[in-house]
């Protein structure tokens, strides 16, 4: 049940001209190649001033150190308050928080507004979408003082408790898409068996909406544990703190950044969100593909 | 599908989203707390805040606890941050109403905070002043109180790499007796001897550098009433100065300075090696001497000699200040009183956060300095009797001005605008961001 019917298009098929065509496939992937190096060009680099000494880091353009400095990932790992799992973890509580709350809370709110006919739906509607161009200028400084006031500053509620609010619109507009383009006979003959609103939402709407949750949840992945801003703005404390605030840490724009130890942890930094995207991109495509956003 | 993305906004435009808020600091400060300080009854709680890299916030925790072990009932939550970041937060933080307790304030934006009334007058809530430098002090003063007490002085000075100096066949210039005059020639024979560049060209934008020239010709960036306090024609001589020096290619071409500054100073051509000369202040010296892996010379600004006055100043690396809003004005004092005086705190800051203000301790760590900090402490102690009384504090909005600088020397650089038309910008720009 979780593949959507999506018959795919019927292939012509070209006429075999072996030759011919094995040089051209061979061309292209040349150029696919040549592109691909480009563009995972500074991940390489990264990885090679991760294992530089550092003088040679912006003094030696060549991506293969003289020395291999094994010691920066060591060095770095220690060198700030706590040990870099510390952080980790810190970004892990973080990311399993907001992934939870964004699949509850935006999945429900999303079977609502394709599903149920409430008042004043289409109005509500567009101002859930509106909260997506409200700039965070304008909510900030608001939102801290309200944050401020229920003694969460210093804590990690104030970035996973509003998840559980369906906050993050985007998410809810994607599972929107998705639902109304799931079949309504399904609902009809739930409600025909017994189904409730929950149990439509349970039964039937859930299970078919795997592609779509799974976007969700490896983007929620990856915007919060990139997210800088709003970490940074509630978690002041050294104990609460993150990977993206660790980093940087090693960072003194006047004084002495330990460029050797700050790329190595970049790297330890992208493992998880690397290791998730892997785990779950084809679920990815197939939600981007099937919500109707491209 | 970025437009949702929490991280996907510039911490520029959302700083000043924080100024904007923070507007209403003041009434909301007022409203929490009805004596505007903590009272003497604290709650032992202290939030304490700074900026740096890994080796700073490693000894200042030591510095946290060897203060605990003295201060019984005391708690403090430390709180590291990178400088950009860290005025994002600060920003946020204050216009919320919850200030750190302690923090680290820079000459940029302290005015901006004392303005706000977010910081608290430091004259008499027992912290010892009795030994520290008199121009540290007078340098975190507005209308008579202190609102930030420096933790340390540096200096602007140039800084050579003698090596490729030498590959040029150039002599190392006397900097007692050097003009600017002296300096352009230098530039451009140390250019055309070697391969590596004269001077890279990325600090004729610093507001300081400037503000030392015009002081050489008794005027001054800004005034004591926080106007601009120098004439059209110093800085059209400045920026003249730019334009030979870039014509006679002693200073790389226009879009490299950009690229050279906007991607620091660890990729900038003295630390890459690739230049022979760039100004910066003395506390760089140990980075810069890091990535480079040699040795630098550091010399005197040009000009001391010749101009009207010495323009050269001891600039405070950045002050120590407490909130008006603490929740324990009596532990908070103890802790900036610890900073800056104690043995145990300075035995660990050493020369990190400029040469300590406390002069007592400055004669007591000299010989305690690693080379690349007794290298800028010599130079300072060398250069301090030879200094007259330095700027006031910069005025409000003073903060902006490194950028609007920046700006204008891009577009200098880049011929848009003529030397005049840079000096105007100047002006009226800063004139609007100061509100004079």
């Amino acid at each position: 049940m979780t593949e959507t019917p999506t018959p795919a298009p019927p292939r012509p098929r070209a006429k075999q001209r072996p030759a011919t065509v094995g040089l051209k496939r061979f061309v292209f992937h040349l150029v696919l190649i040549a592109a691909a190096m480009v563009m995972i060009y500074p991940l390489l680099w990264m990885l090679s001033a991760s294992l530089k000494p550092i003088d040679e880091i912006f003094a030696d353009p060549g991506l293969l150190p003289s020395s291999w400095e094994w010691g920066n990932y060591a060095e770095g790992w220690n060198a700030l308050p706590h040990p870099f799992e510390k952080y980790i973890w810190n970004s892990m509580l973080i990311v399993a928080g907001s992934i939870l709350g964004n699949l509850v809370s935006c999945s429900m709110a999303a079977y609502a507004f394709a599903r149920l006919r409430f008042p004043m739906r289409g109005m509500l509607f567009a101002v859930m979408l509106g909260t997506i161009m409200l700039p965070i200028h304008v909510v900030i400084i608001p939102q801290y003082i309200l944050f401020n006031n229920l003694g969460w500053v210093d804590t990690f509620w104030p970035l996973i408790v509003p998840k559980l609010l369906a906050t993050d619109a985007f998410f809810v507009f994607l599972m929107v898409q998705f639902i109304r383009g799931l079949p309504k006979e399904l609902d009809e003959a739930a409600s025909i068996d017994g189904c409730g609103y929950w149990g439509t939402y349970l039964r039937v709407i859930m299970p078919l909406c795997m592609p779509a949750l799974a976007t969700t949840a490896i983007f929620t992945f990856i915007w919060t544990w990139n997210d800088f801003y709003s970490q940074l703005i509630y978690l002041r404390d050294v104990d609460l703190q993150t990977v993206p605030l660790a980093l940087r840490l090693f960072m003194d724009s006047t004084g002495t950044t330990n460029w050797g130890a700050l790329f190595a942890m970049s790297i330890v930094a992208l493992g998880p969100i690397f290791g998730f995207f892997l785990a779950g991109q084809r679920y990815l495509v197939r939600g981007i593909a099937t919500t109707g956003i491209k | 599908m970025q437009s949702s993305n929490p991280s996907g906004v510039s911490r520029r435009t959302l700083a000043k989203a924080g100024i904007f808020g923070a507007a209403s600091a003041p009434l909301l400060a007022a409203c929490g707390n009805g004596d505007g300080g903590g009272g003497a009854e604290g709650d032992g709680e202290l939030d304490f805040w700074w900026w740096g890299s890994d080796p700073r916030h490693e000894y200042t925790q030591k510095i946290i606890e060897a203060f605990l072990a003295k201060n019984d009932g005391v708690t403090i939550k430390p709180s590291p941050n990178e400088f950009d970041a860290y005025w994002d937060a600060l920003n946020v933080s204050v216009s919320g109403n919850n200030a750190p307790d302690v923090l680290q304030q820079d000459e940029r934006y302290l005015r901006d905070y004392a303005d706000k009334n977010a910081l608290l007058a430091l004259d008499d809530i027992g912290i010892d002043l009795s030994n520290i430098d008199e121009a540290a002090i007078k340098a975190g003063q507005l209308n008579g109180e202190t609102y930030g007490i420096a933790t340390g002085l540096n200096s602007l000075c140039l800084m050579v790499n003698p090596v490729l100096l030498e590959a040029s066949g150039v002599a190392m210039p006397d900097d007692k007796a050097w003009t600017w005059d002296d300096f352009k020639q230098f530039v451009i024979d140390v250019t055309n001897g070697g391969d590596a560049i004269g001077n890279s060209g990325i600090s004729f934008n610093n507001e300081s550098l400037f503000n030392v020239f015009a002081r050489q010709k008794g005027e001054s960036l800004y005034t004591p009433e926080g106007e601009l306090g120098f004439s059209e024609a110093t800085m059209n001589e400045w920026w003249q100065m730019v334009i030979d020096l870039r014509d006679a290619g002693a200073t790389p071409g226009a879009s490299q300075i950009v690229e050279a500054y906007a991607a620091g100073q660890d990729q900038a051509p003295l630390a890459t090696g690739t230049g022979v000369t760039e100004f910066y202040w003395t506390n760089q010296v140990g980075a810069i001497q890091k990535v480079l892996g040699g040795d630098l010379v550091l010399l005197r600004i040009p000009g001391e000699s010749a101009g009207t006055q010495p323009g050269m100043y001891l600039k405070s690396a950045m002050f120590w200040s407490i909130a008006r809003s603490t929740s324990d004005q009596e532990a908070a004092a103890k802790l900036v009183d610890f900073l800056l005086n104690d043995d145990a705190s300075i035995d660990l800051m050493l020369g990190d956060r400029g040469l300590p203000s406390n002069t007592a301790q400055r004669d007591r760590v000299l010989p305690m300095l690693p080379p690349d900090q007794a290298l800028a402490a010599d130079f300072i102690a060398a250069l301090t009797p030879d200094l007259v009384e330095g700027p006031p504090v910069p005025p409000v909005g003073a903060g902006g001005v490194a950028d609007i600088m920046l700006g204008l020397y891009e577009t200098l650089l880049f011929d848009q605008t003529s030397v005049e038309e840079t000096t105007a910008g100047f002006i009226e720009q800063t004139n609007a961001a100061i509100g004079a």
